[in-house]
């Protein structure tokens, strides 16, 4: 056989190779088996939910104060 | 009766992915059939042994549950899985496997009579591939089925970039030969 004949041998078999293949035995068994007695998936919290809350307490309590001390001096200053 | 293969989309897999990243194993095993086939067509051909593909397969699934956490959708899920799966494959070797026959060159091993033993579900090409020597086939496997470059699969196997340029020339040489010869 030529190696052209060869090449469009291996060209079609690879072009038209399944890449699929069914395993002869059930393999769910054993995975769920594995996963039932590990822990669920750690999944990632994002960060941003807790900066944005930790950002918006900060200027909220700053705000308090700013206001606070505006009253108690405009109180000294009326007395 | 009519059967046809549920369709398969990457929406699809996304759907599935958020409920499994919130724990929900059902969704889990419908990943699991989307994808099954495909993974464990890759480690038989990589493995080229049965029992050692499904152990990989299985293998492939659990690390899979316990690192879905870290698939960012930045890609397709199933080109993600079956990078992890190549990985696991190519790990399973290095743990299960003798380190001689990593070493042992092609001209030495010639055909690998046990592996086709051992995958006789295989025909036409497949049949020729899981004859090969290990090494080598899974370059072959990589490059000209999974279509990763030379350069990752250099990465991936430990090898330089012109080993595996040159090993996978060899191999389609020598499918040549058995080709003429069968």
């Amino acid at each position: 056989m030529s190696k052209q004949n060869f090449d469009d041998y291996l060209n079609e078999s690879l072009n038209n190779l399944n890449k699929d293949i069914a395993p002869n035995k059930a393999l769910w068994q054993g995975i769920e088996h594995a996963i039932v007695t590990a822990k669920p998936p750690a999944v990632k919290a994002p960060l941003w939910p807790k900066l944005s809350a930790i950002a918006a307490c900060s200027a909220a309590a700053l705000l308090a104060i700013n206001i606070f001390i505006a009253i108690t001096s405009q109180a000294k200053w009326l007395l | 009766m009519l059967h046809t293969k549920p369709e398969h989309t990457p929406l699809c897999d996304l759907a599935l992915i958020e409920r499994v990243k919130a724990g929900d194993q059902n969704a889990y095993k419908a990943l699991y059939e989307l994808h099954i086939k495909r993974v464990y067509g890759l480690c038989l051909r990589l493995l080229a042994d049965e029992a050692h593909a499904e152990d990989a397969a299985q293998e492939v699934f659990v690390q899979v549950w316990h690192k879905i956490a870290q698939f960012d959708g930045r890609s397709q899920f199933s080109t993600w899985l079956y990078s992890v799966a190549s990985n696991i494959a190519i790990s399973y070797v290095r743990k299960h496997k003798s380190w001689l026959n990593k070493v042992v060159s092609i001209e030495q091993s010639g055909m690998d009579e046990q592996s086709a033993q051992s995958c006789k579900g295989l025909n036409g090409l497949d049949k020729l591939i899981v004859r090969l020597p290990e090494r080598a086939r899974m370059v072959f496997v990589l490059y000209a089925i999974e279509g990763y470059r030379h350069e990752e699969i250099a990465q991936q196997l430990g090898m330089a970039v012109g080993s595996s340029k040159s090993q996978y020339h060899r191999e389609r040489q020598l499918l040549q030969e058995w080709y003429e010869y069968e």
